[in-house]
């Protein structure tokens, strides 16, 4: 499912400022159907509408640049082949972002992807702060994957 | 041998059959245009028109291998995703995501059991655009990424059942959706097509674009049963390193 601005802030709760970056939430849960084709096809469909609307609304706004990320959350797997299909929607978002760094360059939006488990809330909100920072204006395309083992 | 290509009607599809015919091998092959599959017609070809998003008609597919074996099955269709992020119709995305990623997973299901009994393999044609993203591709990209990533998680699972998983991410290959891709890219950047094309191909370390028998051959290499071959493999010319 892909939550907006609204939603994000109710989920990382005070200390996350939309004016600062604007997240797109993808959160891989449970739902009707084959979890593959309702994440990979409908959600990331979705992401890239989504994307097409802001990508050219946050370019246009003319004010500093702006940072914007992905997040992609979702509990461990429960089997194999729903692993698989996480892994290939965490893939696909790459996929969309790097092509969308590569196609509208980084100067007026720094698009990165995020992926976080369900239950990692300090690290997410300390990594999407960082991305907004000036310390972050370097990072673009990126992907930031925050399940791997410490 | 007998193998199962899908989307054999298509350039890279029908050089794969050609190969593996000339090899003396049977071929299932499954398309869902029928005039592209009479241009590959063949003793040693069984053609089946269908449609892989169709829960019926991949039901139907697998009727065709119930009491004979399937060793090798490479999944050779696809469609076109380029265009640049503005002119992108969100119909248009969701094709392309199901076409190209969200029927690999069914296609495995369907044919894991017949697999399993050859230790059989199931090669993905994939792209070098799901390793290194372009612009102007958005939704070609998130499919093909979405395909490589899921090859790369799933292929332990299979392979302690007996089943190689893998996936082939061809460069630039002569073909028509190859070309109809460099048009869109083309007009993308206000460019003629040609000038694209040349420059596209100087960027390729060996200079020109591959012949679809080349594509074809490193399909074949991959899709070697009992034979230990890289879980993803590029053949790029060079223009995207892995």
């Amino acid at each position: 499912m892909l939550q907006s601005d609204n939603d994000v802030g109710r989920i990382l709760g005070p200390g996350y400022r939309p004016e600062s970056i604007r997240v797109l939430l993808l959160t891989l849960d449970e739902g009707p159907g084959d979890d593959f084709d309702r994440w990979v096809t409908t959600d990331v469909s979705a992401l890239i509408e989504q994307l097409r609307t802001s990508l050219s609304q946050l370019a246009g706004e003319g004010r500093e640049p702006r940072s914007m990320a992905v997040v992609v959350r979702s509990a461990p797997a429960t089997s194999p082949w729903q692993e698989a299909a996480m892994e290939a929607t965490w893939q696909a978002v790459r996929g969309v972002v790097h092509s969308l760094t590569r196609e509208f360059g980084s100067r007026r939006v720094r698009l990165n992807a995020v992926r976080a488990p369900s239950h990692n809330q300090t690290e997410l909100k300390e990594t999407l702060a960082f991305l907004a920072s000036d310390g972050g204006a370097f990072v673009a395309g990126s992907s930031v994957d925050l399940g791997l083992v410490r | 041998m007998r193998a199962l290509v899908t989307g054999a009607g298509g350039a890279i599809g029908a050089g794969i059959v050609r190969l593996l015919v000339e090899r003396g091998d049977e071929v299932i092959a499954q398309d869902l245009r029928p005039d592209a599959l009479a241009a590959i017609e063949s003793a040693h070809v069984t053609p089946v028109v269908g449609d892989l998003l169709r829960e019926e008609d991949r039901a139907q597919l697998a009727g065709l291998w119930r009491d004979a074996e399937l060793t090798c099955v490479i999944a050779a269709h696809g469609v076109d995703g380029s265009g640049a992020l503005v002119d992108l119709d969100p119909s248009f995305v969701q094709r392309v995501l199901s076409v190209n990623a969200a029927t690999i997973p069914p296609l495995l299901g369907l044919v894991l059991p017949a697999l399993k009994r050859t230790r059989g393999t199931f090669v993905v044609i994939a792209s070098q655009a799901g390793l290194q993203a372009e612009p102007n591709n958005a939704a070609y990209c998130a499919s093909k990424f979405a395909i490589v990533g899921w090859v790369k998680a799933i292929a332990p699972a299979m392979a302690s059942e007996g089943v190689a998983v893998r996936a082939l991410c061809p460069g630039c290959t002569k073909s028509p959706l190859l070309f109809d891709a460099q048009a869109r890219f083309a007009e993308a950047r206000g460019m003629p097509v040609e000038e694209f094309i040349d420059e596209r191909r100087e960027g390729i370390p060996v200079g020109r674009f591959a012949e679809v028998e080349e594509t074809a051959a490193a399909a074949l290499y991959l899709a070697a049963p009992g034979m230990a071959r890289p879980v993803v493999f590029a053949a790029t010319g060079g223009e995207v390193l892995y």
